[in-house]
């Protein structure tokens, strides 16, 4: 996957939880809770999101590392399945 | 093996008896004799294919016709005839019965064991429980239920009884109904073809109305079950047995020093010790417990104060404790003070406190009074002998009165009382009794009812002890274990060679003295000559076991030519029976360790019928056996238990230094224990391991010699032990986005101060929501409570550093405890702030709802107060259903099918 995929599929995946991020600003090293409000109910959706875009199953044990901009970004790209 | 209907057995609200009979002194007439005289309030139906009705009671022709299925069935009759009446009581819907009828194969009939079959058979599809065959009954005073052919009516109280032996539970109700003792429960197991000691420990242990369990066990079924129920019950109430067949040895077992030492009686003691369950040896004792625990208040220390109208009981009293390692309680000067100025200055000026012959009731009030209130003692006996003085009825009404006027408020004295003598005597034991007091006749049995409850108490302390860490982690070599048991096992060998059990060790960084191989004796002479000084030359072959018997052993050989010599010899005497398919004779050769002031010891595993793989430690040499100082207990082991297990020998003592022998590093071989409990939990293949001798002193350990027996296995590592080990299969790493490695793994019982550490640091809001109410600290038994699991039954993972992953923080903790049926169970999160928001909390209820999934669980469910939003809505997104908890308003119960 591009990298220009990832991040689009990333930014999406957040709009449509928290609409009211401003994703310019988004920090990619900084976890997204500190950068926004981001509960694990968000996050989760969070996750849903993303499976539903990329058609892969994201493990439990994977959740972490989907923690911020940077995070996602590596795991998304180095996926075999994304 | 299930709790599963049990309360139906022992809650019932209707009872059938399936053979009730007019005719006198027969079973059948005496059970339903004692279930019209014990009033229960229920429904009784009996079954009598003859007769209409049995003294003005209606009688049923068969359970086709009953009105009702009744909840319980007590069924009486011809054992042919039980396998179709269950399946009838079945079909009607009943979901207990108590077979009496004996006749189900006990002693090994054929016949009856196909009975006993088509019994559970008939009982299976209903899932209705069965106790019995070939028992007594059961009584429940609680509920006015007699369902037995017991002689006597018990009276209701808060002990539960429970006895293979029917004669056995008649003899103790008979016992205790006349000292005015009663019980929640009595039952009575006989044959034990369904429920077993470990439902009994299950349903008791969850039981309100019982207070304290008794069990009279001749066997035990399903080890592992029992020792998880017991390890349960025993946690929240007083458990104690009474074993019988001590001196029954396990004839299996004289293969290895280890299973001669381990008979199958010490291996129960350790059993019970491990589950926290207090062992008595015969019925006196059993009696005593059955005073103790029937009334005294828990003790909160072992510190006991002697109270006496004579010398003589006082020292008598004295003498059992000093002989039973009690603590006689030391008198604070303002306790002198009092008594002092209260008593006659003839009184004995320390404890025990004799009062005198002539003791008015006052006297022994006051000084009671003085003796309660010192901090120094937590339990005072009382005693009175009969004088022509005192009247001992007056002194005991005296010391009733004392202790009821003591304001609730002021700190907790146990009190016993032991009056001796008949008469009066016997008049005020009654009293006591019935105002709650212990009481005994002797004040031998006085103080060993205190010691039982000083023994009860310190047990409960040991569970609740935190194990430190392995002090050095290891990282033990599996493959090259594995390699070494494939092959010998693809050879069809039980034993392994010397070198190679001693490279199992090694893999397991056990310390072993280094042994060289040689295949023939040039190559022998040539290893012992690169040794510095005599070495040791044995004969190798899987077909030698007892190689010394056979002169396969040189000790203290002095040159290769020695060496060279010896291997020929053995080559020329032992080469035909040594030879075994493909493996030819061969030597090893040792350096020979002589040390002085070194002990002998002996380190080994054997597998136990009943209770799987047992570890021992003891005096070791040769003479081992003879010695017979050992300890025996189950593994797993961590430090203290293996601690506990060297601190119990008499070796030990030896192991502290005397004289000009210095004290040996125990701390090395406690280690030892613990690597050979990781080996018996990692390798199942084992079915004996003599480590002997294992040479130690103040330089170091050394294991000389090593046996090791193996068989082909096809059930999973862990499975055959009795207690569940420490499932490292569920370590996991995790990465947070930063590249951090964190590990998720099953909690252990080292992580209590770590836990402690998460809970304080969490703030007051959070404790109220995760604990329902808020909590200043976390108490020392719920911590051990929630750090030391049975990983049958419940699992927690917590999260920690990667690279400390022992001794670091925990970040977080997940968990769920099963039912004993594993159908439901309850989880529970745990996060510290600094983790929040990282998918931790998603990421760690996923992995417990998965892993819950997978232990077959069918339904997990939490309670959550309704302010806690997040929890609410985090459960909510996984698709938790809710509910309003009916007993508490602020509490949602949220539950989920799996």
């Amino acid at each position: 996957m591009r990298n220009k995929d990832v991040d689009r599929i990333i930014l999406d995946s957040i709009k449509q939880v928290a609409p009211e991020v401003p994703l310019d600003k988004l920090q990619a090293e900084l976890p997204f809770r500190d950068q926004f409000e981001f509960d694990s109910v968000d996050f989760l959706k969070f996750i849903v999101k993303l499976q539903e875009e990329t058609g892969g199953k994201i493990s439990e044990l994977d959740f972490p590392k989907l923690s911020s901009l940077q995070g996602c970004r590596k795991y998304l790209s180095t996926d075999s399945r994304a | 093996m299930s709790v599963r209907n049990l309360n139906f057995a022992f809650n019932p609200s209707s009872v059938a008896l399936i053979g009730a009979s007019a005719k006198p002194r027969t079973v059948g007439a005496v059970a339903l004799h004692n279930i019209f005289a014990a009033e229960f309030q229920g429904e009784v139906y009996l079954v009598n294919p003859r007769r209409s009705e049995i003294d003005g009671h209606p009688c049923f022709t068969d359970v086709a016709s009953l009105p009702n299925a009744p909840d319980l069935a007590v069924i009486a009759t011809p054992p042919d005839s039980v396998p179709d009446i269950i399946a009838q009581l079945g079909a009607r819907g009943t979901k207990a019965a108590v077979v009496i009828t004996a006749g189900f194969g006990e002693g090994g009939c054929a016949r009856g064991q196909a009975l006993c079959n088509a019994m559970l058979e008939a009982a299976r599809p209903h899932l209705m429980r069965i106790v019995g065959p070939n028992c007594f009954g059961l009584m429940l005073p609680r509920i006015g239920l007699n369902a037995s052919f017991i002689h006597i009516q018990p009276l209701p109280g808060r002990l539960a009884f429970v006895a293979q032996s029917g004669a056995l539970l008649a003899t103790v109700v008979d016992w205790a109904t006349h000292r005015r003792i009663g019980f929640s429960h009595l039952v009575s197991l006989g044959d034990m073809a369904d429920v077993d000691f470990g439902d009994m420990l299950d349903h008791l242990g969850a039981d309100n109305h019982t207070r304290a369990i008794l069990l009279y066990i001749e066997s035990i079924t399903h080890a592992r079950k029992f020792m998880s129920a017991a390890r349960a019950a025993a946690r929240i109430k007083p458990v104690i047995v009474v074993k019988a067949g001590r001196y029954r040895q396990s004839a299996s077992a004289a293969n290895s020093h280890t299973g001669a030492m381990a008979g199958s009686d010490a291996v129960y003691e350790a059993a019970f010790k491990r589950a926290g369950i207090l062992r008595v040896n015969d019925l006196e004792a059993l009696f005593d417990a059955v005073s103790t625990l029937g009334m005294l208040q828990p003790i909160t220390g072992n510190r006991l104060a002697l109270l006496t109208n004579g010398g003589g009981i006082g020292v008598m009293a004295t003498d059992t404790l000093m002989y039973r390692q009690g603590t006689l309680a030391e008198l604070s000067e303002a306790t002198m003070d009092r008594l002092d100025a209260a008593l006659p200055s003839t009184w004995s000026h320390g404890n025990p406190v004799d009062i005198i012959g002539d003791a008015t009731p006052e006297r022994y009030s006051e000084a009671l009074n003085a003796i309660m209130e010192d901090p120094g003692v937590d339990a005072v006996l009382v005693m009175n002998c009969p004088t022509a003085i005192g009247s001992s009825l007056d002194a005991a009404q005296a010391v009733l009165k004392t202790v009821k006027q003591r304001s609730p408020y002021t700190r907790r004295c146990g009190v016993l009382a032991c009056w001796i003598g008949e008469g009066p005597a016997e008049e005020a034991r009654q009293m006591f009794r019935e105002q709650g007091i212990p009481t005994y006749e002797t004040p031998t049995k006085a103080v060993r009812g205190f010691m039982q409850m000083v023994r009860f108490q310190r047990s409960q302390a040991m569970l609740m002890e935190v194990p430190q860490d392995i002090p050095k982690a290891f990282t033990p070599d599996a493959e090259a274990v594995r390699s070494i048991i494939d092959r010998a096992l693809a050879q069809k060998r039980e034993w392994l060679l010397e070198t190679e059990a001693k490279a199992v060790l090694s893999a397991y960084d056990i310390p072993v003295v280094p042994t060289r191989v040689a295949d023939t004796p040039e190559a022998a002479a040539r290893l012992a000559s690169e040794i510095a000084g005599p070495v040791v030359l044995k004969a190798l072959s899987p077909a030698i076991v007892h190689k010394s018997d056979v002169g396969g052993v040189a000790l203290g050989l002095e040159t290769p030519d020695a060496v060279h010599e010896r291997a020929t010899w053995m080559q020329t005497h032992l080469k035909d029976q040594a030879t075994t398919g493909t493996l030819p004779l061969q030597f090893s050769v040792q350096p020979m360790i002589h040390k002085d002031h070194a002990h002998e010891l002996i380190l080994g595993m054997h597998v136990d019928p009943q209770f799987g793989p047992v570890l021992l430690f003891g005096h070791g040499g040769t003479a081992t056996e003879v010695i017979m100082d050992r300890a025996i207990a189950l593994p797993p082991l961590n430090m203290k238990l293996a601690r506990e297990m060297i601190r119990s020998t008499q070796i030990s003592r030896l192991l502290a230094g005397y004289r000009d022998v210095p004290r040996v590093d125990v701390e090395q071989i406690v280690v030892a224990l613990v690597k050979i409990s990781q080996l018996v939990c990692d390798v199942n293949e084992i079915l004996t391991l003599d480590i002997n001798p294992f040479l130690c002193d103040c330089a170091g350990a050394l294991a000389l010699d090593a046996r090791l027996r193996i068989q082909p296995v096809n059930e999973l590592a862990g499975r055959h032990l009795a207690i569940c080990p420490y499932p490292a299969e569920l370590e996991q790493t995790i990465e947070l986005p930063d590249g951090q490695p964190m590990l998720l793994r099953p909690i252990r019982p080292e992580d209590e101060p770590a836990f402690q550490r998460l809970f304080a640091s969490l703030p007051p809001e959070d404790i109220r929501l995760r604990f329902l109410h808020p909590m200043k600290l976390l108490s020392k038994d719920l911590a051990a409570r929630l750090t030391q699991i049975d990983y049958d039954r419940e699992m927690a993972l917590v999260l920690t550093d990667k690279d400390k992953p022992r001794g670091g923080d925990l970040f977080g903790v997940v968990r769920f405890c099963a039912d004993p049926d594993n159908e439901k169970a309850e989880f529970a999160i745990l996060l510290g702030r600094e983790k929040t928001g990282l998918g931790l909390g998603p990421m760690l209820m996923r992995r417990i709802l998965d892993y819950a999934r997978t232990r077959g669980i069918r339904h997990i469910f939490g309670e959550v107060l309704n302010d806690n939003r997040s929890m609410l809505a985090l459960c909510n997104a996984l698709g938790f259903k809710r509910r309003r908890a009916p007993d508490d308003p602020g509490v949602t119960e949220v539950s989920l099918a799996l």
